[in-house]
């Protein structure tokens, strides 16, 4: 067994060096490294070691999903392979050099994925974007390098603040770039011409995964008739079928649950009679104290859209259909 | 490319440029022909050369008229059964010598497994020509053919699964496929069938002549009246120029509108049409498979006062986005349109869907 | 329309008047038949055969001479100069429907002599010969022989409008025995009908005139069925109802359904009527006759011109009033209009508009019974303007003012066919300085919006001309929709011309504003879930985009460059004999011509009105609220 080998320490050590690492591939090449640390000598020792790393992994994180697609699809990898395993170093040997050819197909996806979707943004056109996702900026990026003209709306992502750093990206590439309130999506959306969002997981059924208010995005782009589409590699796709927002594996029960709003309006209110001014602030006050803390606890990071709200995906496989999804994990893990 | 076999691909390209050939079973059927001659009277030993080859001829037929995707989805279907013997061909070989690890990721065949697996590279695995490769090749595009063949059989004999006793059925424009489809159904049983006009093309009016003439019973209904009589439609039953790789349809002028007036009545719409106008490109714009015809069907060049001032738009075909679509019914079957990248993916090679030429 | 039309009419209620009196009739068609000397009667013998065998054993001979009178009539041609003789013929032509069965049969039937002149003239011709065989079996025949010039055919039909003693008193009863029998006949079913339905006959018996016609080519054609039934189901509505109400066979009715055209699930609706200036009572007032005929023609179209057109020759009407002894204008003067009213609805359904209309000026008489009789001509008059100044004018001038803030620089405004207050409210938004652009959507068979585009494009607008089915392409560069109304029903829905759904539905797709231009006064207290329960039906031979039927438009040319393959058939279109020239002939071949479709209010983002813009669901908020203030 690997004991002297952090995975967990390894895997946050990539993501720090490399800013442009997505999640699933830094997890995989943390495997990677893992089987080079390896000692095993017997293949269920070995099977063992992976499977308690990837555990590892995931649970290190709070959000595990991105995560949890790479580990899994590398196990996925490991266990079919082990079938007929002729001699075990060389097997070992090629899982690695697997393992490192792919964390350099990787970054090929992007770009496979920005070539697919280039063709979708219309000249003159009006893109909504969620946040910040690195394939959807190479996206754009690909597409102004080809001379398309369009501009962006980019949602301010208030947890993350990822739109202000897509904008910066974007605005750097010379699209026009405008941030807006999270709140606004209704607002600008019949400016839109369509909507383009990353993805954290893609899940059986051709839903998504991916960073808050995608979801809430996707309503209103279906309300209005707007094109949705989900930009992601196939590595992020994940064994997973949630049925709502409360079936993700990082529900807890302590998101968004009203515990920690323990403001005592009844005596402020008895005050007075009539709740002051002074008193409001007050409250307000502490609305705001505590609701930074709930922000820290209790508030989601992702959510979930339904498939039926997605019009295509871009993916390095091509581009597909919500059913396509389904097919391509089904075929992988049956 | 020999000489006789570019004559005749000339000789086709003209005809599209022309216009002289339309209508997306003529052209799939020419184009198959063509490819047959090009195959069966060049040298090529390289499955890289032949590719090519037909790529070369697709790009120069698909110019001539870009409008008929018929042309690229019948290259594109060709492409693929090449490649399909060239592998066969490169397996059997290889699996004289030795199954190797690398040979496992090939026949599980995930596109994701792929990512981990180290495929090889194309060029090498299609090098391979063997013998008989040549006539197997041209015996699966026969089949191909045979296929175009039968289409119009294959679809009207599902036609009584579809249609009940005394429907109102709507549809519109004029599409043989349609038109056989309905005719066998009324062989069977008794319903009554809308045609919209279409205006300004009128195929709507042969439609419903030529249904009335079989013994439908057919009413001829202007475009304005789709609408008010939608609610008391059982089915609208369509045919269309070319389905697109979403499930998109491009059809006749004013499928659009039929279609959304279904599904606003919660009305199935089901479009009958062969596989062979299943295209894997995706509609990136609207308008990118229309064609806008000449003003004069719309306002008349005898108003020229008239005409000078405004600006008069005849598109020929709609885009009919996937949503409004219940059902294709195939040569193949029936399929939900969630299913159509399937076909798709059976069909086509990801690598053919441009022709831009191979390394 | 042309007097062929009204000899159609005619014919419908020659049916009527034969299936009462079927016996006679229908004995003349079997007779004819077997006496296929007549040219009429092989074709009679032909159709017949479903028709005849019913009917009438007896009068065979009298029967057959009158179709021959009908073959005879095939003159028609000449008949058509001849309207205002045939109108009254067609009075006559009731009582001889069922000689106008026959003389459809004829038609089918006749295959060379008959059916060159039945076919030629078809329908003229033939209608008035059928009126005047069903009239008469003998006498009438004889008429309709002598006639068999064009110049006898007018003779033939004035003589068959006497005979059959038609329900407008008109009818002259020039057959002989049997007509006067059917005339009778025809008296006793007039009495059962309303005043309306009568009105109604006699109009649709006009308006059949080409149906009739057609249906007559029909049966020439091969519909040999039962002529009779076939032209009752034809012609529209009052004169087949009144003929099977006569016959009271549904067994006929059924065959008749299926001769004519009709559509089933519009078999409520009345037929399209056509217009007939024979058709009026003697003692209507010329100016409402002129407006309703002008309205049958759909020379007066859109809700607004043919109230204020309804209204202004009602306002003749009681300005040239004469009060009869021993009452009162006020008393009188609204049995005097109702038959006017009758007519109109006669020449076509009412529409909303009108109907308000009237009914505020009935509110207004029974609310004056007491006035001397000058100055109730006075308040009338005055009360008639005033409705059209307060009612429409000046809503016009209110919706124009409040839609221009509607209206902004770039606006890309879409509308469908032509509304007057939209046609209006664009000139002036044009004319304040507004720089947008109009697409005009347009439909057959009318074009309505050519005329829209005519009024922008001269006064320089920029303009967008597409067809219907173009509207998922063009819809994409809209932002606003204007549309006008014919009608708002209590329930929110919009009444409009047939297609307005479609495209309210487009862009309600697209999320695109839908704004409908509509007076108060259109509002009405129906409400209506489909566009079936209440609708027009206009002439289905208007689809027939033939050279002659195309209203001055290039329809018929089709797209030789893409659909080469279908070449042979796009020639033939092209030819100019249009695809569905002989429609009439197939068996299972029927157009439908919707006038009008409803759009569900959720398609309306607003309606703009003169008491301000409101949702279109307000409609009974309006009629509850305002409307009372301002009938004050």
């Amino acid at each position: 067994m690997s004991k002297d080998f952090d995975v967990v320490a390894n895997y946050k050590s990539l993501l720090l060096n490399s800013p442009e690492l997505s999640m699933p591939v830094a997890a995989i090449q943390s495997l990677v490294e893992l089987i080079k640390h390896s000692n095993a000598t017997t293949m269920s020792e070995f099977m063992l070691s992976i499977n308690v790393a990837s555990q590892l992994l995931k649970s290190s994180v709070r959000n595990s999903i991105s995560l949890s697609a790479g580990c899994d699809l590398f196990l996925r990898f490991v266990t079919r392979n082990s079938q007929d395993v002729a001699e075990f170093e060389a097997w070992k040997a090629t899982l690695i050099v697997r393992g490192q050819s792919f964390v350099e197909k990787a970054d090929a996806c992007r770009y496979k994925i920005a070539e697919l979707g280039v063709p979708f943004i219309k000249d003159g056109s009006t893109i909504l974007i969620h946040a910040h996702s690195r394939v959807v900026s190479l996206l754009l990026q690909k597409a102004a390098e080809n001379h398309k003209r369009f501009k962006v709306f980019v949602t301010e992502s208030s947890q993350t603040h990822g739109g202000i750093r897509s904008a910066k990206v974007l605005r750097a590439a010379g699209i026009p770039t405008t941030i807006i309130l999270d709140a606004a999506v209704g607002y600008v959306i019949d400016k839109v011409d369509m909507v383009l969002v990353g993805a954290e997981g893609v899940v059986e059924n051709g839903g998504l995964i991916n960073q808050i208010g995608s979801y809430q995005m996707a309503i209103v782009a279906k309300a209005a008739n707007k094109p949705f589409y989900a930009v992601a590699e196939s590595y992020k796709f994940v064994r997973l079928f949630p049925l709502n927002q409360y079936d993700l594996p990082t529900y807890n029960a302590d998101t968004l649950s009203f515990q920690e709003l323990n403001v005592d309006y009844d005596s402020k209110a008895d005050d007075s009679g009539s709740v002051s001014s002074s008193a409001l602030s007050q409250t307000a006050l502490h609305m705001k104290t505590s609701e930074d803390q709930a922000s820290q606890g209790s508030n989601p990071l992702v959510d979930y859209t339904p498939p039926n709200y997605i019009t295509l995906l871009f993916t390095d496989l091509g581009v597909l259909t919500p059913s396509g999804v389904s097919d391509e994990l089904i075929k992988l893990y049956l | 490319m020999s000489k006789g076999t570019n004559d005749l691909v000339d000789i086709l390209v003209a005809k599209l440029k022309r216009r002289q050939l339309v209508g997306s079973s003529a052209v799939a059927q020419a184009t198959l022909k063509l490819l047959i001659v090009v195959i069966s009277k060049n040298n090529w030993s390289k499955a890289n050369d032949l590719l090519n080859l037909v790529r070369s001829v697709g790009q120069r037929l698909i110019e001539a008229n870009p409008t008929e995707l018929a042309i690229g989805n019948i290259v594109r279907r060709v492409l693929h059964v090449i490649r399909e013997e060239f592998r066969d061909a490169e397996a059997s070989s290889k699996s004289d010598d030795n199954s190797e690890f690398q040979s496992v990721p090939l026949t599980t065949s995930s596109s994701m497994y792929n990512l981990l697996s180290e495929t090889g590279s194309d060029d090498k695995e299609f090098t391979h020509a063997s013998s008989n490769l040549r006539s197997d090749i041209i015996q699966e595009v026969r089949d191909i053919r045979i296929e175009l063949d039968t289409i119009y059989e294959n679809i009207k004999n599902q036609a009584t699964n579809h249609i009940h006793s005394n429907e109102i059925i709507m549809t519109i424009g004029r599409s043989r496929t349609v038109e056989e489809f309905l005719k066998m159904a009324s062989s069977k049983r008794k319903f009554h069938v809308l045609v919209a006009e279409t205006a300004p093309s009128y195929l709507g009016q042969q439609m419903a002549l030529e249904l009335s003439k079989a013994g439908i019973e057919a009413t001829m209904i202007p475009d304005s009246a789709v609408f008010a009589v939608m609610s008391r439609v059982n089915k609208v039953i369509l045919g269309t120029h070319a389905v697109l790789a979403n499930g998109g349809l491009v059809a006749i002028s004013g499928t659009h509108m039929m279609a959304a007036a279904a599904k606003h009545h919660s009305i199935p719409v089901v479009v009958c049409t062969g596989l062979y106008k299943l295209s894997p490109l995706y509609p990136h714009d609207e308008d990118s498979f229309n064609v806008v015809m000449n003003p004069d069907a719309v306002l008349g060049f005898e108003e020229g006062d008239l005409m000078e001032k405004v600006i008069v738009t005849n598109p020929y075909y709609d885009y009919v986005s996937p949503e409004f679509v219940n059902l294709f019914i195939t040569n193949q079957g029936g399929h939900p349109p969630s299913y159509l990248y399937r076909l798709i993916v059976e069909n086509y090679d990801p690598n053919d869907h441009t022709f831009d030429p191979l390394a | 329309m042309d007097p062929k039309k009204k000899t159609v009419g005619f014919v419908p209620d020659h049916d009527a008047d034969t299936t009462t009196s079927p016996g006679g009739s229908n004995n003349t068609n079997t007779v004819n038949s077997p006496v296929s000397a007549f040219s009429n009667t092989p074709d009679l013998s032909s159709t017949t055969n479903s028709t005849t065998s019913t009917p009438n054993p007896a009068g065979s001979a009298a029967a057959s001479s009158q179709p021959r009178s009908i073959n005879t009539s095939g003159a028609r041609s000449s008949y058509e100069p001849m309207k205002s003789s045939y109108e009254e013929q067609w009075g006559l032509t009731p009582t001889s429907r069922p000689h106008k069965t026959a003389s459809p049969r004829d038609g089918s039937g006749f295959p060379a002599k008959e059916q060159g002149g039945l076919n030629k003239k078809e329908n003229k011709v033939k209608t008035s010969g059928l009126g005047i065989q069903p009239n008469a079996g003998s006498a009438s025949t004889d008429g309709p022989q002598s006639s068999n010039s064009t110049s006898s055919a007018g003779p033939a039909s004035a003589g068959g409008p006497p005979s059959s003693g038609n329900k407008g008193g008109s009818q002259k009863p020039s057959a002989p025995s049997q007509k006067s029998m059917t005339k009778a006949e025809r008296r006793e079913l007039q009495e059962k009908q309303k005043a309306e339905k009568a009105a109604r006959v006699s109009a649709g018996l006009p308006a059949s005139g080409k149906k009739a016609a057609q249906v007559l080519n029909q049966p020439n054609s091969g519909f040999s069925p039962n002529p009779s039934k076939s032209l009752a189901t034809s012609f529209p509505g009052a004169e087949a109802e009144k003929a099977i109400a006569a016959a009271e066979s549904t067994g006929q009715a059924r065959r008749r359904e299926k001769l004519t055209k009709e559509i089933g699930l519009f078999a409520h609706l009345d037929p399209p009527k056509f217009a007939n200036t024979a058709l009026a009572p003697k003692d209507l007032h010329p100016a409402v006759v002129h407006a309703g005929l002008q309205m049958a023609q759909f020379k007066i179209c859109g809700a607004n011109a043919r109230c204020v057109a309804t209204l202004n020759a009602f306002r003749k009407a009681i300005q040239d009033y004469q009060t009869p002894p021993n009452t009162t204008l006020s008393r009188h003067i609204q049995t005097y209009l109702n038959p006017h009213i009758s007519y109109l609805v006669t020449c076509r359904p009412m529409a909303v508009s009108m109907g308000n209309a009237i009914r505020y000026l009935k509110y207004e008489i029974g609310k004056n019974l007491e006035l001397p009789d000058e100055d109730a001509r006075a308040l009338f008059v005055e009360k008639i303007d005033n409705f059209i100044r307060d009612r429409i004018t000046m809503a016009d001038q209110v919706i124009t003012s409040l839609g221009l803030q509607k209206i902004q620089d770039g606006d890309v405004i879409l509308t469908y066919a032509r509304s007057s207050v939209v046609q209006g409210l664009l000139l002036a938004a044009h004319a304040k300085g507004i720089k947008f652009k109009v697409i005009v959507v347009d439909s057959r068979p009318r074009f309505e919006g050519k005329q829209l585009l005519r009024a922008l494009a001269a006064a320089g607008v920029p303009c967008t001309y597409v067809l219907l089915t173009a509207i998922g392409h063009v819809m994409r560069e809209v932002n606003k929709v204007i549309l006008g109304a014919h009608s708002l029903l209590s329930n929110g829905a919009l009444y409009s011309r047939a297609g307005t759904a479609v495209v309210a539905m487009s862009a309600h797709e697209r999320k695109i504003p839908v704004i409908v231009c509509c007076e108060t006064y259109k509002f009405s207290e129906r409400v209506q879930l489909d566009s079936f329960v209440q609708n027009e039906i206009g002439n289905p031979d208007e689809l027939v985009n033939d050279q002659n039927n195309n209203f001055g438009h290039s329809s018929t040319r089709c797209h030789p460059s893409v659909r080469g393959a279908n070449s042979g058939d796009a020639a033939s279109a092209a030819a100019g004999a249009g695809v569905l020239t002989g429609w009439r002939e197939s068996r299972d071949l029927k157009l439908l011509n919707l006038l009008y479709d409803l759009t569900p209010s959720e398609f309306v983002t607003v309606v703009i009105t003169e008491v301000g813009l409101i949702p279109c669901t307000s409609v009974p908020v309006i009629l509850r609220e305002f409307l009372p203030m301002m009938q004050q």
